[in-house]
């Protein structure tokens, strides 16, 4: 009889105060970071439960990122659930000196994934980028897998990159056009802060060295070529003072569309220019920036090693060329 | 009619008590020492520690066990502490700490006051609950391997090894030899299950330093838990860590259990010689 | 002791009838007697003046206890000359032996156990013709004088044997209803699990007694009481001797997941949609948010009402007549799926996470397992809702202890 009287006292005891109702909480899925006057101006966007209803944003500003998004409680009816974060957008004049500072909050939130994905907003403000978002989950995927002109930035893999010794992060950048949300490429950073934007070529070159091309279309002439599933392995040698590093790219093709009637032999060839210029390209910027990651890949073979002179060679080897459903396509001439 | 306790059950229980030390503060030590070596260092500790095992004896209770109650005790009080703390910081952050420590108690005193035979044959049940886990984590987690993060390998010094595995004999070898008393002939079952145990924390170190990187799995407080975070089946399955950490409250709880068993076995000895 | 003592009896027993022919008194009770044997056998011949009376069961009255005894089995007594002879003259008062109504079989035989105490031993023993099978049997109930016997073979264990006998020599006890009184009795622990069976087919009577088992018979009761009994008992059915072993393994294995499962999900649901709300997937979880809009309860009070509502269900379809069953039906089904629904009183999810979880209990036919289940399944619940998904693991770890610690007369009731 005692027994059943502790437990019952104990079960009046529980206010519960853990437990939440699921149609009491705001579901936050994206937070855009934008600069306003030294302070930091927060957005986020909160899943709307109602049926086909559009998703709401609520602002708030503050000092610090943290009491911002405390500010929004103010406003927003249900209570701020963030276990469901799946974006971040930035703007340019957060990403300083002390950017990576302001991650450190993010890591520390309980029940987060840290696999969300970091966007840079280009020309724009981020609340605006972020009141355009639709929501679905591809909007990096897809682009990414398939015309290789952007990386797959999460959280996670920023911050472990940044502190590796030789290497520096990449984030991906977004941009409005006409009122739609357009992914743009990349830009590089230094020591955690922004230093510059990346055109197309540029992008291709880098997601060919660090291994995160999937697959990509180039253009010869007036022909297409789509590079399939290509992988990349960097070898190290070292070559008295110097080191070579060794690039090999193996893939397969096919062919899209042969417009100009070019023959194979012919084709095979003109693609590896191609290639090869993207490399080039990319490896003749002009930054301190170690975005490429050559350092790190001497300093993990070489550890004790204090000068980092290198030369690159390349090697590319496609494996399987497909044309389709037709060898040739015959013209009447 | 009444049933003896079998062997393999008895083994079982080392296998979840000599991971109790490594899931509260000892996966992060030893990175911490050893950084990149710590696949190493672990090795060698792992490989010591069950030579340990075979040469040191396990007897039943004698007059000396007298002495180390009070240890024993204060081991219990650290393990209520710390699953106190990893609880309150993963799952329930507004509730307060008399309803954990409360409920966490329930099972360790209902199972305390039906003597070892239970616990031998609870924790072969959860035994095999926690291996049909592990190769669900693992299955899923060796296709994130990343095998240029284990370079530069040997780049800290002979040191800053040798301690390593130093602690992780300690952490590893200290419950087993405290708390095992009886007089079966358990040695084979020692070995197969302390095996089992070290394999598995040796994954663990691996997969730690393959996926995150040294610099990351550093500053992790709870470096197993933010593992399972990585697990991902179609993009459907993710965010299981809730469910797939009872291999840590399983841990703890067994070790508590074994503790105040312990203390309540060497006071009836006592009290009726 | 003469006839005067008899003729008291006749003015509270208005069926005890006394017939005298030629001066010899006939006196039986007509509501147990066969009418045709004691004509044929015994009004017939002495009529004709024949002295010796065919008939395989004639016993000599010594005492008054005797005699009271062979009236109320249903003998005839017949007093000539200051002696009491009794004859056997019992009317059979019970059914065929027709199909179980409880335990349903696809391939098996489909006989199952009667009220009569001869016939239920005959249908074990035309499935064990083997000298090592032994019956003991014992008187119970100082009043009912009710027959209880015990019936197991010769490689049984001892130690078991000796504890049943005892135990069942030393009843003390008025009347005995029914098996359930018996068993009640022998049993010293209380468990919520039954940890004995209750059966109404003979092929599993005998198959568990070649497995070394203990079966006891009570008179009046069609089912046999099989213990000890073990946790694998309850997971495998009689039928799956009769099928295919390998397809036999795969139903096992679902029987064994649908145990846990209904007992763990409604509090598991209940933990992650309150506590622990990063578990489920975006996607679900908006959908899972847009049918909670319009609820005035909490989750904990939908989940509790529901329960309570199945169980009401369950309750009154055992107790309803069949006439008036198909009107009943609809209402439930009506109360508990659209009406509650549309009203927005209840949330569809809820409807189909407690229907699972009771739909998997009822692969148990035994009715005590899906009891038990009932009461661990509302104890995960609570356990669910003041600690989120930390307290349905230890709930888990409570009802493995619990299952872990169990005995049955004395063996482990986890066992291989």
């Amino acid at each position: 009889m005692k027994k059943i009287i502790i437990i019952l006292i104990i079960f009046l005891l529980c206010g519960c105060s853990d437990y939440s109702e699921l149609n009491k909480l705001a579901i936050v899925s994206s937070l855009s970071i934008d600069k306003k006057n030294n302070n930091y101006l927060v957005t986020i966007e909160v899943l709307n439960t109602k049926k086909n209803a559009k998703n709401l944003t609520y602002s708030g500003t503050g000092k610090t990122i943290n009491l911002a998004i405390n500010n929004i409680q103010n406003i927003s009816p249900k209570k701020i659930y963030p276990g469901h974060l799946s974006r971040i957008i930035v703007s340019k004049e957060v990403m300083d000196d002390n950017f990576i500072n302001t991650l450190d909050m993010f890591f520390r939130i309980n029940n987060i994934k840290d696999e969300f994905n970091l966007f840079l907003c280009k020309d724009s403000k981020a609340y605006e980028v972020l009141k355009k978002l639709p929501f679905n989950d591809g909007l990096i995927e897809n682009s990414y897998y398939e015309t290789s002109s952007t990386t797959n930035t999460t959280l996670d893999s920023f911050y472990s990159k940044y502190l590796k010794k030789g290497i520096d992060p990449v984030i991906s950048v977004v941009k409005l056009d006409n009122d739609k949300v357009k992914i743009d490429n990349i830009a590089i950073t230094r020591n955690g802060a922004f230093d510059r934007y990346l055109n197309r070529d540029e992008t291709i070159g880098y997601n060919f060295i660090t291994n995160n091309t999937h697959n990509l279309i180039i253009p010869i002439k007036t022909s297409s070529i789509k590079i399939i599933n290509s992988k990349t392995n960097t070898k190290i040698k070292r070559n008295k003072d110097s080191y070579i590093i060794n690039i090999n790219i193996k893939s397969d093709i096919q062919i899209n569309d042969n417009n100009s009637n070019i023959k194979e032999k012919e084709l095979i060839k003109l693609t590896k220019k191609e290639i090869n210029k993207y490399i080039k390209k990319v490896t003749n910027i002009n930054t301190k920036s170690k975005f490429l990651g050559f350092e790190r890949m001497i300093f993990l073979d070489y550890p004790n090693e204090k000068n980092y002179n290198y030369k690159i060679k390349t090697n590319i080897t496609f494996r399987t060329i497909r044309k389709g459903e037709i060898n040739e396509f015959k013209n009447k001439k | 009619m009444n049933s003896k306790i079998k062997n393999k059950e008895y083994g079982s229980i080392i296998f979840f008590i000599s991971e109790a030390l490594f899931l509260t503060n000892g996966f992060r030590e030893i990175l911490e020492i050893s950084l990149n070596d710590a696949i190493i260092s672990s090795l060698i500790g792992g490989i010591i520690s069950t030579i340990l095992l075979l040469v040191l004896p396990i007897k039943k209770i004698s007059k000396k066990d007298i002495l180390f109650i009070i240890p024993v005790f204060i081991y219990f009080i650290y393990l209520i502490y710390s699953q106190n703390t990893y609880i309150k910081n993963k799952y329930l952050v507004n509730t307060s700490s008399i309803l954990i420590i409360f409920f966490s108690l329930l099972p360790v005193l209902f199972i305390v006051k039906n003597g070892i035979k239970t616990i031998s044959k609870v924790s072969y049940i959860l035994f095999i609950i926690t291996i049909i886990e592990i190769i669900f984590i693992f299955f899923n987690l060796f296709f994130k391997i990343d095998f240029n993060n284990i370079k530069p390998i040997l780049n800290t010094s002979y040191k800053n090894i040798i301690l390593g595995s130093f602690k992780y004999i300690i952490y590893f070898i200290t419950p087993s030899l405290l708390l095992l008393k009886t007089n079966l002939n358990v040695k084979k079952e020692l070995i197969i299950f302390s095996s089992f145990s070290n394999i598995i924390i040796i994954i663990i170190f691996f997969l730690l330093i393959s996926i995150f990187g040294i610099d990351l799995s550093r500053i992790f407080i709870y470096p197993s838990y933010s593992l399972m975070k990585k697990i991902n089946y179609f993009h459907f399955i993710e965010h299981v860590e809730n469910i797939l950490t009872t291999n840590s409250i399983f841990s703890l709880f067994l070790s508590e259990a074994i503790s105040l068993n312990y203390i309540k076995d060497v006071i009836t000895y006592f009290f009726y010689n | 002791m003469n006839i005067n003592y008899i003729k008291k009896l006749k003015k509270a027993n208005p069926d005890l009838k006394i017939r005298i022919i030629n001066n010899i008194y006939i006196i039986y009770f007509e509501s147990i007697c066969n009418m045709y044997s004691i004509n044929e056998f015994i009004l017939k011949p002495l009529k004709k003046n024949i002295k010796n009376l065919p008939n395989a069961n004639l016993v000599d009255i010594k005492n008054k206890e005797d005699l009271l005894n062979n009236l109320y089995h249903g003998f005839t007594i017949i007093y000539y000359k200051n002696k009491f002879i009794s004859f056997e003259t019992k009317e059979t008062l019970n059914s065929n032996i027709t199909e179980s109504s409880n335990e349903k079989t696809i391939k098996g035989p489909k006989d199952a156990f009667t009220e009569n105490y001869q016939t239920n031993i005959g249908l074990i023993r035309k499935r064990i013709r083997s000298k090592d099978l032994i019956i003991k049997e014992f008187m119970i109930g100082s009043k009912s004088n009710t027959k209880v016997s015990m019936i197991y073979l010769n490689s049984c264990d001892k130690e078991l044997v000796d504890y049943i006998d005892n135990n069942l020599s030393n009843i003390n006890i008025e009347y005995v209803v029914n098996s359930n009184s018996i068993i009640n009795l022998l049993n010293k622990e209380k468990y919520i699990f039954p940890n004995y069976i209750m059966t109404e087919r003979p092929d599993l009577a005998s198959f568990n007694i070649i497995k070394n088992r203990i079966i006891i018979l009570t008179e009046n009761t069609p089912q046999v009481i099989i213990l000890p009994s073990f946790f694998m008992d309850y997971i495998s059915n009689i039928d799956d001797n009769y099928q295919n072993k390998f397809n036999i393994l795969i139903t096992r294995i679902i029987r064994f997941i649908s145990f846990f499962l209904s007992i763990i999900i409604p509090g598991y649901y209940l933990a992650l949609t309150t506590f622990n709300q990063e578990t489920l997937p975006t996607s679900v979880l908006i959908n899972f948010s847009m049918q909670r809009e319009s609820i005035p309860f909490p989750s904990i009070i939908e989940a509790l009402i529901l329960i309570i509502t199945f169980e009401i269900l369950r309750e009154a379809d055992t107790r309803i007549p069949f006439v008036v069953g198909t009107s009943m039906s609809i209402v439930g089904a009506l109360v508990l799926g659209d009406a509650a629904v549309n009203a927005g009183l209840l949330s569809p999810i809820m409807i189909i996470i407690i229907a699972l979880s009771s739909i998997s209990s009822f692969l148990f036919n035994d009715n005590d397992i899906v009891n038990s289940i009932r009461i661990w399944k509302i104890i995960i619940l609570l356990l669910g809702s003041i600690l989120g998904l930390y307290g349905v693991y230890i709930g888990i770890l409570l009802l493995i202890i619990r299952l872990a610690s169990m005995k049955s007369f004395g063996f482990d009731f986890i066992r291989r």
